[in-house]
């Protein structure tokens, strides 16, 4: 009876309302992360978080209309796909980013693949590498927090570390304030510690598993140690694994249930992939954050994945 | 077997009537291909070395390790500076860069010969905003890459660095 | 009568049966290539020219050629073809071939013109053909161009080269690869759907 909460394989129990339910459950354990990022980033973010719900839950609303389905606004999907993308975004984007981004999230990402549980790609990242394909100047523009309304632009820790070769004192930086928050980055992102603290709400009520969080850090973790720019064994653990968007990732994004495999084995395999494609990505690649990068690309995987660790029919050898 | 011979009779038939009028096209058109690529290279190449450097009296070839760079002169004989080109493998196109030095080793002027990068993006490589970053900088100097185009002009960062260590070693 | 049907060969190629949006052929240049509108009017060209003079080639000879080699008979045709195109541009149109680049020798294998060979021109007599040759040519053209204007408008913000409207950024990814995809993956829906109706 330990997994009752999950979706699994066959048999089914039919549960009414699940769906909503869990959907509020994981919205209100993201809120308070995004309050911080408002406190840290200034009202601004505040309207891009609002703008972004707003815009998901009318597309979705629009689409099934016009579609003639059952209108389904209510149970929560739309709303935290809007918040997921604006916690993605970087805290000075101008209004028409979260829009373009909400409406592609439901429309293309979601809707044209035909509706909640039809999606092979998380939508709130598909709209984010879209939004970051499309207007590079605008979401790679980070702000240190607490700044004015005119703030001057600073490269996030991550970037900083990829151009140079410096470690993370020389930005003025400690883990604490990696932990709590204060560094530039995307909205809902930096508040490492109150991500956590959802994380571990949403642990308790058995809404995610660890296994892919756990694999997805812990593959990170280990690779950004051994290969490290400045040598073998000499990566920065603690960092790598609270810079970017690491824990928004792995617990809040690369958990969705519909975008990732089923079984506890597939996805041990799917948080590996996403942890070993991030570090890559970090490590070689143009980008210096590649969380978005790694979910999207293992959630093209999740099929193949469940295929192979698929249970054996009952009564079958 | 009859029907094997018949099968390859006309296959040859066909490609004879095909290759043939391929070559005739091709003798038709070879003079002009040959001539317009000699003639915009030369063009190019002369035109580009003389923007560079336009109160030079005298513009020479040199080559050093097989490296080809050419000096501008002027009519004391006194040395104003260096031209280089510049090759990268950029995104999708190999781009080519002219660029002129002053004596010392900094870049004076660069500009983009050839380049193929997709549009919007990597072609970026080609405007001012870019190619200003470069003024007045030594090999050792750091440039900064574009946001969004990172792999184009760190292609042409790497050339030009790579390119003046040559010659200003 | 006859005229009505010779006016059908051609104007089916054109939107009933467009190549790209109805029968999904060619893909590969359709995507590699529509960056700007410039790139697609010198695809279109030489689609055009190949797949209509390939159809009649092709036709011409139809009774002459055995069923058992008829593809190797077409592979060199069209591609004697492509190889005249490409001479042709390669002397006066240079800076087309070098937007092109490998596209245009590819033209060798695109689905269309193998396709058309061998659903039609095989099969008919040389008017049709040719009729059917340039209609497919013309729809593919008109295909390519409205998805590439598609893309350079929104991708660059311009037409042509030329700026049209500064009061918008522009979507960098519609000049990207994954724009390409979405771009013609919308336009596929929307053509079915009209066509539906």
């Amino acid at each position: 009876m330990e997994d009752n909460l999950l979706v699994s394989f066959w048999p089914h129990i039919q549960m009414k309302d699940s769906i909503s339910k869990i959907m509020w459950t994981v919205f209100m354990c993201l809120v308070p992360a995004g309050i911080a990022g408002v406190y840290f980033f200034g009202l601004h973010s505040l309207l891009l978080i609002f703008i972004s719900i707003i815009t998901a839950v009318l597309t979705e609303g629009s689409i099934q209309l016009i579609r003639k389905n059952k209108i389904t606004i209510y149970d929560g999907t739309a709303a935290l796909t809007g918040l997921l993308l604006a916690y993605n975004l970087p805290p000075t984007v101008p209004f028409w980013i979260p829009i373009i981004g909400s409406f592609f999230a439901i429309a293309i990402a979601k809707q044209a693949f035909g509706g909640l549980g039809r999606n092979i790609f998380n939508p709130a990242l598909s709209a984010r590498v879209f939004l970051l394909l499309s207007w590079p100047t605008y979401m790679t523009a980070f702000v240190k927090p607490f700044g004015s309304a005119d703030t001057i632009s600073s490269a996030t820790p991550l970037s900083i570390l990829k151009e140079g070769e410096k470690t993370l004192s020389d930005i003025g930086l400690t883990y604490m304030d990696l932990f709590l928050g204060r560094r530039a980055g995307c909205i809902g992102e930096v508040a490492v510690f109150l991500l956590l603290l959802g994380a571990l709400v949403l642990l308790f009520l058995k809404i995610i598993t660890l296994h892919i969080p756990l694999s997805f850090i812990f593959v990170l973790a280990i690779f950004s140690w051994i290969f490290d720019k400045q040598g073998l064994f000499k990566g920065d653990v603690l960092f790598s694994i609270m810079s970017g968007g690491v824990i928004l990732g792995a617990f809040f994004m690369a958990t969705d249930y519909v975008t990732s495999p089923l079984t506890k084995k597939g996805k041990v395999v799917f948080g590996i992939g996403c942890g070993l494609l991030t570090f890559i990505i970090r490590r070689f690649a143009g980008y210096p954050e590649g969380v978005s990068f790694s979910i999207l690309i293992m959630n093209a995987f999740s099929p193949l994945i469940d295929r192979i660790f698929k249970p054996p029919v009952y009564g079958k050898k | 077997m009859r029907e094997d011979k018949r099968y390859v009779g006309i296959l040859f038939l066909i490609c004879f009537v095909a290759s043939l009028l391929v070559s005739i096209v091709y003798a038709l058109t070879y003079s002009r291909i040959e001539e317009r690529e000699k003639r915009q290279l030369e063009t190019s190449l002369e035109t580009s070395l003389k923007e560079m450097f336009p109160e030079a009296a005298q513009i020479e070839e040199l080559s050093k390790d097989g490296f080809i760079y050419y000096r501008a002169i002027n009519n004391n004989d006194e040395v104003l500076g260096y031209i280089l080109i510049c090759e990268a493998v950029g995104y999708s196109s190999t781009i080519k860069a002219i660029v002129s030095t002053e004596t010392n080793g900094k870049i004076k002027e660069i500009k983009i010969l050839e380049q193929n990068e997709t549009l919007g993006i990597g072609s970026k490589i080609t405007e001012e905003e870019f190619l200003s970053r470069f003024k007045e900088k030594s090999k050792d100097d750091t440039f900064d890459t574009i946001t969004g185009a990172t792999i184009s002009s760190k292609a042409i960062i790497k050339a030009v660095k790579e390119s003046l260590k040559k010659i200003f070693p | 009568m006859v005229k009505n049907n010779l006016w059908q060969e051609f104007s089916k190629g054109l939107f009933k049966e467009n190549p790209i949006f109805y029968i999904v052929l060619g893909l590969c240049p359709t995507l590699a290539i529509t960056t700007s509108i410039e790139n697609a009017l010198g695809m279109s060209g030489a689609v055009i020219f190949v797949l209509t003079f390939s159809n009649v080639v092709i036709s011409a000879i139809r009774k002459f050629v055995p069923e058992k080699i008829r593809i190797p008979c077409f592979i060199v045709i069209i591609a004697s073809f492509v190889t005249i195109t490409e001479l042709l541009m390669q002397g006066y149109f240079p800076i087309l071939v070098k937007h092109l680049g490998i596209f245009l020798p590819l033209i060798v294998v695109n689905c269309i013109i193998m396709g058309r060979a061998e659903a039609f021109a095989k099969n008919n007599k040389i008017i049709p053909s040719l009729l059917d040759g340039l209609g497919m040519g013309m729809g593919f053209s008109l295909a390519i161009i409205l998805i590439a204007g598609i893309r350079e408008f929104l991708g660059t913000g311009k037409i042509l080269g030329r700026i049209v409207f500064r009061c918008f950024s522009p979507s960098f990814v519609f000049v990207l690869p994954p724009g390409a995809l979405l771009t013609l993956g919308i336009l596929i829906a929307l053509f079915t759907r009209i066509k539906k109706r």
